[in-house]
């Protein structure tokens, strides 16, 4: 059970990955795999809300700027952020860039109470270190980490700090599974299993017993089963026990850039995370130190409830290293040293072989081949694919940074990559083109009187296409079909009108063209 | 045969049951191959490429081809690495048709290479046959000898498979590039589906020729491409 002596101060920026982004205070949403992960407040007063779909969202807000999710942007605007709860707090737990758990025991003793904490907390620090444009943090104060989560989660909605009264488990049991969700300690097709059946709040999971719930939910239900308990040993950590799993490098001679010193933590990570001591565990919790000549530290505790893959893991030292980095007089000599220490685990239920599927050796190999050439190369020129959605070719897919997208299970990867919103309508399909080009690349389509090829208001062709001038050589064109026209945002001023023409050249290779404002231009080549 | 005792991970087919008509003592014992789609089968000889080697493929179907024939393996569970060198070539490989040639998109990882950046190629493909079955790309050129040496080496440890396609100009003849073991032409002979203004271009028929090294003469197949079902066909090869 946990000590009722701990009381943990959740703090949350719900919408840190747009507002951080830009603070001239226009509307601005963030996606993630199609869904909206935040949103700015002129964005959600127009009707965005997370977990919309893109297509939704842009519909309800159609100016809004929808800029790709750049995590590491994310951290280094929040490093200030962590700076200064580290100076005020020994023990900071970092969910996320934007959402950190504090235990607040000691300074509320100090400060003399646990509002007085929030209000220095919210009044003094943070005006000085958030970004201008970024709105006021939910904050909620718990016993244990779900019920402080969850106290956030109501401080969001209300306004106002939530705080969980000292002693008191009938909080705790009318904590609602609906909530959970939010929170992500339960997922939404168990919840709603649960609800079917009645169990709708954390004091009816505790009615139902902890092997009932193993039997039906496996580890998922366990766990749900302890949180109703109050059995939730999860807290920042401040001293850590000498017997926990812990891998430390030394630098010798010590490095003086950040790039060779990431490079060694994708073998100290993975040296960690395949230690035999985590018994077959997967690592929730991890404290990140470095150190240098000088005896100048950073420390920082981070934490990933799934539990962390190598990629997630060797991201972590990188956000923590840049950020001690950047900040100035923080570091004045070369860093010799890098040591990770497990601070918490969690059964392994995802990481088992399946019969049919499941994660097998070559995952885990192209996991760490992943990471390393993340550090040869760089996070931004290592890509996997996610589906975005859309009509035009090249935009359905998009590129992004392998370590942020690439999960351990093949699960969530298939989904990363899966239609979510079938065939959009003015779309072509099937076949795809092969390759598209990185830069738009003009093309002359003429006729067989080497005028140039319009298409009409009504969406109609000027003359057959006979010849197109590609990469300055002329091609003669065999088969033709179009155009189609499709029009994109037609309400708003960024609006784009276009038509596409497939065209077949005598060489076999087949094209697909763009026509846009009379300027055509290669969409795509079926080569 | 154990060719790339670490490369298990994802099926390899032990050569064909009957090699009756290959015909060369050296090919008594079938060399460990990647599965490829049916239609693909006759193109080579042990009805798969043989794990630990390097295709070219070069024409104007090349990457239709290319990424038809990498789909079964990548879909059986390896990953598959597409190298992108940022200044040889404009254009990128679009996921879109990578999934619809079978590919399981979640196990594709595309890197963006940029020879002005210091890091040698070679070291990457090195680096990336470590985690990768299947590496896909432009090709760069031939290599310096000991890094060649070196690739080879890792190859054969690994018993992967890397594909390059060879840029096509249309009236420019294809460039000497890479050293590989296996070269596959492909030749347009027809397009589906589209009409002089009607229609949508539905499939390519395609004569694909291959040949190289320990490929025994010139084999021809015809195609359409994209294949619609990337099925693998477990019969014996009839030769």
């Amino acid at each position: 059970m946990t000590s009722p002596s701990h009381r943990l101060l959740t703090l949350w920026f719900p919408d840190w990955p747009a507002e951080c982004l830009r603070d001239d205070g226009s509307a601005l949403v963030v996606f993630h795999r199609d869904r909206v992960v935040a949103a700015t407040a002129p964005a959600r007063a127009a009707g965005v809300s997370v977990g919309q779909r893109r297509r939704v969202a842009t519909a309800r807000c159609p100016e809004a700027a929808t800029p790709a999710r750049d995590r590491d942007h994310e951290h280094q605007r929040f490093a200030a952020v962590l700076d200064a709860l580290c100076d005020l707090v020994p023990g900071v737990d970092i969910v996320d860039a934007g959402h950190v758990v504090l235990d607040i025991k000691g300074p509320a003793g100090y400060f003399g109470g646990e509002n007085a904490v929030i209000d220095h907390l919210c009044n003094r620090i943070l005006p000085g270190v958030v970004p201008a444009g970024v709105s006021s943090p939910a904050v909620g104060v718990g016993s244990t980490m779900v019920t402080s989560a969850v106290a956030a989660l109501r401080s969001h909605r209300c306004g106002h700090p939530v705080i969980e009264p000292i002693a008191d488990p009938q909080w705790r049991v009318m904590v609602e599974l609906a909530e959970l969700i939010a929170t992500g300690d339960v997922d939404a097709d168990a919840a709603d299993v649960l609800a079917r059946v009645g169990v709708r709040t954390l004091g009816d999971v505790a009615t139902i017993g902890v092997s009932a719930m193993s039997d039906r939910f496996g580890a998922m239900g366990a766990r749900l089963h302890r949180l109703a308990v109050g059995d939730d040993h999860r807290r920042p950590v401040v001293t850590v026990p000498s017997e926990a799993p812990a891998v430390c490098r030394w630098f010798d001679p010590p490095v003086a850039e950040t790039t060779p010193v990431v490079f060694m933590a994708r073998d100290v990570v993975d040296e960690l995370l395949s230690s035999p001591a985590l018994h077959g565990r997967v690592c929730t919790g991890v404290l990140i130190e470095f150190g240098t000549e000088h005896a100048e530290i950073s420390r920082r505790q981070w934490s990933h409830a799934d539990g962390f893959p190598v990629t997630a893991l060797v991201d972590r030292v990188r956000w923590q290293l840049d950020a001690w980095v950047r900040r100035p007089g923080a570091i004045t000599a070369p860093i010799d040293r890098l040591s990770l220490t497990v601070t918490d685990t969690a059964a392994d239920a995802g990481a088992v072989q399946r019969l049919w599927g499941g994660r097998g050796t070559a995952d885990d190999d192209a996991q760490r081949t992943v990471a390393r050439l993340s550090s040869l190369l760089g996070p931004d020129k290592v890509l996997v694919a996610e589906w975005c959605g859309g009509r035009l070719t090249g935009e359905r897919y998009a590129w992004v940074p392998a370590t942020a997208a690439l999960h351990a299970d093949p699960e969530r990867d298939c989904e990363r990559v899966t239609p979510t919103d079938g065939v959009w309508a003015g779309a072509v399909v099937r076949p795809a083109p092969n390759t598209v080009p990185i830069a738009p690349i003009p093309v002359d389509v003429c006729d067989a009187d080497g005028a140039t090829v319009v298409v009409g208001g009504r969406g109609d062709l000027s003359a057959p296409p006979a010849t197109v001038r590609l990469a300055g050589r002329e091609h003669s064109v065999t088969c033709w079909a179009g155009p189609w026209p499709v029009t994109e945002r037609w309400w708003e001023p960024r609006r784009r009108r276009l038509a596409r023409v497939q065209v077949v050249f005598d060489d076999g290779t087949a094209h697909l063209l763009a026509v846009e404002r009379r300027r055509w231009s290669l969409m795509g080549s079926y080569i | 045969m154990m060719i790339g005792a670490h490369a298990t991970t994802y099926p390899l087919s032990s050569g064909v049951p009957d090699i009756a008509g290959v015909g060369r003592a050296g090919d008594l014992i079938a060399p460990e191959v990647f599965a490829v789609p049916a239609p693909l089968k006759g193109l080579f000889p042990h009805g798969g490429v043989a794990a630990g080697s390097v295709v070219a493929c070069e024409g104007p179907a090349a990457w239709a081809l290319a990424a038809a024939m990498v789909a079964p393996a990548v879909d059986a569970g390896a990953w598959m690495l597409v190298i992108d060198v940022a200044a040889s070539h404009a254009c990128a490989v679009e996921p879109e048709s990578l999934r619809e040639a079978g590919v399981a998109l979640e196990r594709v990882v595309r890197v963006v290479y940029d020879p002005s950046a210091g890091a040698h190629l070679a070291d990457l493909l090195i680096a990336g046959l470590d985690g990768f079955g299947v590496v896909l790309l432009v090709d760069p050129g031939s290599l310096p000898g000991p890094a060649e040496r070196r690739l080879r080496r890792r190859l054969a440890d690994r018993g992967a498979l890397v594909v390059v396609v060879r840029p096509y100009v249309l009236g420019r003849p294809t460039p000497r590039g890479a050293s590989t073991d296996a070269l596959v032409a492909t030749e347009v002979i027809g397009a589906e589906g589209i009409g002089t203004g009607w229609g949508k271009l539905s499939h390519r028929r395609v004569r694909a020729a291959s040949s190289g090294r320990r490929m025994h003469g010139v084999r021809h197949v015809e195609i359409c491409l994209p294949i619609d079902d990337v099925s693998v066909d477990h019969a014996p090869l009839k030769q």
